[in-house]
């Protein structure tokens, strides 16, 4: 097997966050922007959010991460919500490099399939899920179900996210 | 299928294979590597494929297709069970009560013990509706300690060695619980690629970086390789396919186009496992380059028409 230095090393190129050089800027805590349970009648936090900042992203969603480090990550927060009948939804939230890799990883996720939806900047609900973009940031929600109640929940936490983001950094 | 005759046969073929090596000797009798046996007609399908609307049903039918789950273990025995369920999204991870059934069944057959060998999300068990009713099964259960072995693969052609949970070397019998789901890399994740469960993190990493070309998937060949080499660490003694429900396209971790088969399909050979199994995704086998290699390798048949199937409808 090769050194891990030069795993290593090959690692650290791959990810953007490394390599691409920028000037740090401050952060807000990615856990600011989840919705409030006092806005969400019934539904609570299900567990701890968590949290995810370059490489670490690969340890939370495998595979998944491949697309969103390509595209330029940054870090991301994954809470899910419960409501009192044991119904869930996950919310998934990427901030990107820059509003450009956002727009590039909503295409992916969302691509041209899915009902228009007015949430942020762009957005796209499916069968049980929903994927939107405002800024540098890209959301997915989802369900277990296609019930209407569930879609219109996913629909209302999305919005209740966007509001809670600036439009940019 | 008369169990004690199948382990000794099992136990002979290990003596043949040689091919892992436990690097820690306090470890290195426990290494087992037991080769596919060749089909014999007395020894019934190679693999069950259930059909119906609920998947606990299915899966219990399907082991009791494929003998029972005597014919895989003893009173007494702990049973390691990997089943691919780290991920929340529907149809990413094994339906709860799949998983649910095998356990319940291992419980049944008097298993010692039952290790999770990679641990499930949060709220797994609580989709399925049966976790309250099963609540004492899922107290039996014990999850992942967290610890690493390193493990040599002289039979390896791209992965030489890898660090695997040592839990799976204090289990006498192994089982693999899959989904067949849309993988980005892979095109395919089912049983084969479910041993990467067992892996640290830098092995993983080792998977889709080792030949230094950036991209997590950029060498698709390496990964199927070393996808393959690992497989040659232990031979689980059953493996079962979840095809009820799963992705279609954003695999791994969805969410994603779901597609429902209804079916839950048994094995004791995971080439021919995936070679059925990858089917459902429209996938063939020779598309997915981890089961040909892993074919080569002499780990099971991929050709449909030497895979002996069973198919019924409950």
């Amino acid at each position: 097997m090769i050194p891990s230095i030069l795993l290593f090393g090959s690692i650290v190129s791959f990810f953007p966050i490394f390599s691409q050089a920028e000037e740090p800027r401050a952060k807000e805590s990615l856990l600011s922007l989840l919705p409030l349970e006092s806005d969400l009648k019934g539904w609570k936090l299900d567990g701890e959010p968590q949290t995810a900042e370059g490489i670490r992203l690969f340890e939370l969603i495998n595979g998944g991460a491949e697309e969103y480090v390509k595209e330029g990550f940054s870090r991301a927060v994954m809470a899910t919500y419960r409501n009192n009948e044991g119904k869930r939804i996950n919310l998934d939230l990427y901030e990107m490099l820059s509003p450009e890799s956002a727009k590039r990883i909503h295409r992916k996720k969302a691509g041209d399939k899915g009902q228009k939806v007015s949430v942020g900047e762009e957005a796209a609900m499916e069968d049980y899920y929903l994927n939107f973009r405002k800024g540098v940031y890209q959301v997915t929600l989802s369900g277990y179900d296609t019930q209407r109640e569930t879609l219109e929940w996913l629909l209302r936490m999305a919005r209740l996210v966007a509001e809670r983001m600036s439009a940019s950094p | 299928m008369d169990h004690i005759t199948r382990r000794s046969f099992l136990k002979r073929a290990a003596c043949l294979g040689g091919g892992v090596l436990l690097s820690q000797s306090p470890l290195s009798g426990l290494a087992q590597n037991r080769l596919q046996a060749p089909p014999a007609p007395e020894m019934g399908p190679d693999l069950v494929a259930v059909k119906g609307k609920d998947p606990y049903v299915n899966t219990l039918r399907a082991i009791q297709e494929l003998g029972g789950i005597e014919a895989f273990m003893r009173r007494g025995d702990r049973v390691g069970i990997l089943v691919n369920s780290p991920f929340k999204n529907i149809g990413a991870s094994v339906n709860p009560d799949v998983a649910l059934a095998v356990i319940e069944k291992c419980l049944e057959g008097g298993a010692k013990e039952i290790r999770y060998l990679k641990d499930p999300h949060r709220g797994y068990w609580e989709r399925s509706l049966k976790s309250g009713e099963l609540a004492t099964v899922l107290k039996a259960l014990k999850y992942e300690t967290g610890d690493h072995v390193k493990v040599e693969i002289p039979g390896g052609l791209s992965l030489k060695d890898a660090r695997v949970t040592k839990d799976l070397w204090d289990c006498d019998v192994f089982i693999n619980i899959s989904i067949a789901k849309h993988h980005g890399g892979v095109l395919y994740s089912g049983a084969l690629k479910n041993m990467m469960g067992l892996c640290a993190f830098t092995t993983n990493s080792y998977f889709h970086l080792g030949t230094l070309k950036l991209g997590w998937y950029a060498d698709l060949d390496h990964l199927a390789q070393c996808i393959a080499d690992l497989n040659l660490i232990r031979k689980p003694d059953l493996c079962i396919s979840d095809a009820t429900a799963f992705i279609t396209e954003n695999g791994p971790y969805g969410p994603g186009k779901l597609a429902s088969a209804e079916t839950v399909v048994t094995s004791t050979n995971r080439v021919s496992l995936d070679a059925f199994c990858c089917r459902f995704l429209g996938l063939q086998p020779e598309e997915v380059l981890m089961i040909g290699k892993a074919a080569r390798h002499g780990l099971g048949e991929m050709k449909h028409d030497r895979i002996r199937i069973k198919s019924l409808s409950v």
